[in-house]
């Protein structure tokens, strides 16, 4: 269907993107408009989010929505501003041109804002303005006269507070005209450049088969993009058009002219025309809250105290906040395993129901609470702006490591998961320091060790009840370790195998919100359905082939079940790696749940859980209950009878998991965004290997200074 | 073999199948799928770097 | 005659009327396109606990960059009040 049509009653669903600048609250009216009903997926060939979603028209009609990547503007700078860019062109296959488009724009800074809106306004398609933020706009004093706007552009302006969703109905009722009117936007450009931009309309139109507003709408942009970003899946400009581009730009190099700079000049003198006339700025009322704020977040000491506060509160919540949830699933689970155990009789089956299955699984359940209070905290310190100044702070202590604040948000994701992180770096344009970023950015405690630590902290120290500092100041510690680890290593390879020069570093900093507690909440049940669906199928999949491997071969009749799993294939791998293993304090049994971790890390848990079960199950036989797993792990024992996880090896398994390369899915990532094996091997042989060496250190050490 | 040691056996097949089923879409299709429970687009749209 | 120094070089609190980029390049287009464009007032507002980035103010907004960056910003310091 042709972008240019006029508009008209659509035969089909009209197809609705929505655009802004980051930090305009994009994802709040997104959700707002689509509640559940939205899907996220990938672009094929980007490694870029598609977020899709449905919203009812007043009629009930349902309409498509797409949730574009923010951007200043569409001179992409990175890939997923390309792909904002290719979606709006229309020049991605997989992709329908959207129909219509909904600006979206922070009423507390609207000339930049209004910048891309220019931009789009080109594109001659129906545009909704949606003026967001209105609430902060009046607290800061700024009064829009939105009937004056409206007339200026001639579109529908529909100011909101997409927070507490005030505007989202009349934005629906604006989303379901069937006639939008297209917006009267003329600008000057430039003479020098206006033939040029004529002449690339002209190849665009004929040889790349744009129609007329289109063509314009592309010819201006490649006059402002210097290097423009493609991106996979983009179709390409045609060989002509791509030809008289580069004949204009080498003459306008030639004769000293700064053609890019100059229609970004003819755009905000026409948006400053505009913000005069419909712009009223209140008296600015000395500094704002934000500002305020900042003075002590920012502060050279009160900043750093922040930070480390944060953390800390963080971490303390992590361990008291989830303990009730965690014993209550820990109680349900062992309820149903018993009942599994008394319906059925014994067998294999049942066996791999109840302690591989459910065991496996089960564990790894029991630490949702925890997982969810992360994200909870990640989301609410993303949504209130404090990340940014975190990054703010942080930048100079990067530069020194030779890294940018840009890769601080990575190696910050990598809290959470270090693939997404390690495709975050995507941002960073040099690539010494986006390949020093992907080797470090697994060194940040991945919330997949976070069971593991957990369960080693559980076990580690003696009696039931571990004093709350114990845990805050270890697991502290074990992140501390990671950030470290990360950060001297960044400095290692920036200096010896990737010098090159610090990058630049340029950032919005917006102001402080209160936090939108509803999609903070929401965000927790979509990472936590990712969690469980995570659980419920790799996880499981992993449990029930472990406890296969854990299972056969079976030994002859009459071996004691310790016997029996050493029989098996999982002891046997156990008892191959266990020499390498032993000067670090582990045995065979933690060899296999070693090398279960690269599954997943937190598989470990699992593993550990299905080998200990196994063996102490044929212990209890009768027994209704499985034993909790602290307690079997508190029972093992070394052949010559030594308790196997005294406090030292706790610790040294996990400082182990603090740096060693396990996760199978990261090498995956590693090796597609590197393009060679070369990285993704050198980064497990390093890693495992400084893992290796320090576990060697405390244990040695540790054993020598009588611990 | 009895009945419950070969309905164990096929479940683990089909547990391995899946699993490797999984893998090899996983590397056909970029990104993590959404199933490691990252946040990352969104701290990537808050804290915007500019280049 | 109003001197023309560097944005790294602003004292703190100050405003200044943007000139100038004597160093053309791709990240300083962006830095247009973000509004920062010659005869724009910009004020510095803190540096950074470590003494870099620097935190500025323009259209209303902050932004941050480093000394390294506002280096290439030539900018016309307004008479003092």
């Amino acid at each position: 269907m042709s972008a240019d049509a006029k508009p008209t009653l659509y035969p089909r669903t009209p197809v609705y993107a929505i655009i802004g600048n980051p930090n305009c609250g994009k994802s709040t009216l997104f959700n707002a408009l689509t509640g559940l009903k939205q899907k996220v997926g990938n672009y094929p060939g980007v490694t870029v989010e598609k977020k899709q979603g449905t919203t009812y028209s007043q009629h009930g009609q349902p309409l498509a929505v797409i949730d574009l990547p923010g951007t200043y503007s569409l001179a992409a700078r990175s890939p997923d501003e390309a792909v904002t860019r290719d979606v709006l062109l229309g020049r991605r296959a997989d992709t329908p041109t959207p129909d219509r488009i909904i600006c979206l724009v922070d009423a507390t800074n609207l000339e930049r804002n209004l910048y891309l809106v220019h931009q789009v306004l080109d594109l001659g398609r129906p545009v909704i303005l949606v003026l967001n933020m209105m609430d902060l706009a009046a607290a800061a004093g700024v009064n829009i006269r939105v009937a004056r706007l409206e007339k200026e552009l001639g579109i529908p302006v529909i100011p909101c507070e997409a927070v507490n969703g005030k505007g989202i109905l009349q934005l629906k009722l604006a989303m379901s005209r069937p006639d939008l009117p297209l917006s009267r936007h003329a600008w000057d450009v430039p003479p020098a450049i206006a033939a040029a931009v004529a002449e690339l309309q002209a190849s665009l139109a004929a040889n790349d088969g744009k129609p007329p507003l289109s063509a314009r709408a592309e010819a201006l942009l490649l006059l402002t993009d210097q290097d423009s970003v493609r991106v996979a899946g983009s179709t390409p400009l045609s060989a002509r058009t791509a030809e008289i581009l580069q004949a204009w730009q080498k003459r306008w190099e030639a004769e000293g002219m700064d053609w890019a700079g100059a229609l970004v000049n003819s755009r905000y003198e026409a948006i400053g025309r505009l913000a005069a006339e419909v712009v009223q700025p209140g008296v600015m009322a000395g500094p704002t809250v934000s500002d305020r704020i900042d003075a002590v977040v920012t502060h050279p000491i009160w900043g750093w105290l922040v930070l480390v506060a944060v953390m800390t509160l963080l971490f303390v919540s992590i361990f008291t906040l989830a303990e009730y949830p965690m014993d209550w699933i820990g109680v349900q689970v062992a309820a149903l395993a018993g009942w599994v155990r008394g319906v059925m009789p014994p067998g294999d089956l049942r066996d791999l129901i109840t302690d591989g299955a459910i065991e496996g699984v089960g564990t790894i359940i029991t630490f949702l609470p925890q997982i969810l209070i992360l994200f909870f905290f990640i989301g609410l310190l993303e949504n209130t702006g404090y990340m940014a100044r975190a990054a703010f702070i942080m930048d100079r202590l990067m530069s020194r490591v030779g890294l940018n604040g840009k890769s601080f948000i990575p190696l910050l994701s990598s809290y959470a998961c270090a693939i997404p992180g390690i495709m975050a770096t995507r941002t960073i344009e040099d690539p010494k320091d986006r390949l020093t970023t992907i080797l470090v950015a697994p060194l940040m405690s991945c919330s997949a060790r976070l069971p593991v630590y957990l369960l080693m902290i559980a076990a580690l120290v003696p009696g039931d009840r571990v004093p709350l500092a114990t845990k805050v100041g270890l697991m502290l510690l074990m992140y501390a370790l990671g950030t470290g680890g990360a950060f001297g290593f960044a400095w290692l390879f920036k200096r010896t195998l990737l010098k090159g020069a610090p990058p630049l570093m340029i950032m919005e900093l917006p102001p402080y919100r209160l936090p939108g507690l509803k999609d903070v909440a929401m965000h927790m049940v979509e990472r936590a359905g990712l969690f469980l669906k995570r659980a419920g199928t790799i996880i499981l999949g992993i449990s029930i082939v472990l406890w296969f491997l854990s299972t056969f071969p079976r030994a002859p009749a009459g071996a004691t079940s310790i016997q029996q799993v050493e029989y098996s294939i999982a002891g046997r791998a156990g008892h191959a790696i266990e020499p390498l293993i032993k000067p670090i304090g582990f045995d065979w049994r933690i060899g296999i749940g070693l090398i279960s971790s690269f599954a997943a890390r937190e598989v470990f848990v699992s593993s550990t859980a299905v080998v200990f079960s196994v063996e102490n199950f044929d212990a209890n036989h009768e027994h209704a209950d499985i034993a909790p797993l602290r307690v079997a792990l508190r029972n093992a024992r070394w052949p010559d009878g030594r308790p196997l996880f005294t406090p030292l090896v706790c610790l040294s398994l996990m400082i182990y998991y603090v740096f060693a390369m396990q996760c199978m899915s990261t090498i995956a990532v590693v090796r597609r965004e590197t393009n060679t094996w070369r990285w993704p091997i050198f980064q497990t042989a390093y890693m495992t290997g400084a893992a290796w060496i320090l576990s060697f250190i405390v244990y040695q050490g540790g054993t020598a200074l009588g611990f | 073999m009895s009945f419950q040691t070969i309905a164990a056996l096929a479940i683990v097949a089909l547990a391995v199948t899946g699993l490797i089923w999984r893998s090899v879409a996983k590397s056909a299709k970029p990104g993590c799928g959404g199933g490691c429970g990252c946040p990352s687009s969104e701290i990537k749209a808050k804290l915007k770097v500019v280049k | 005659m109003p001197a023309e120094i560097k944005l790294s070089d602003l004292p703190v609190g100050a405003s200044a009327v943007v000139r100038g980029y004597p160093k053309v390049g791709s990240a300083f287009l962006r830095l247009r396109e973000m509004g920062l464009l010659p005869g724009t007032t910009v004020t510095l507002v803190r540096a950074a606990p470590m003494g870099d980035p620097l935190e500025i103010k323009v259209r209303g907004y902050h932004l941050t960059l480093r000394k390294s960056e506002a280096d290439h910003v030539v900018v016309e310091a307004n008479p003092s009040p």
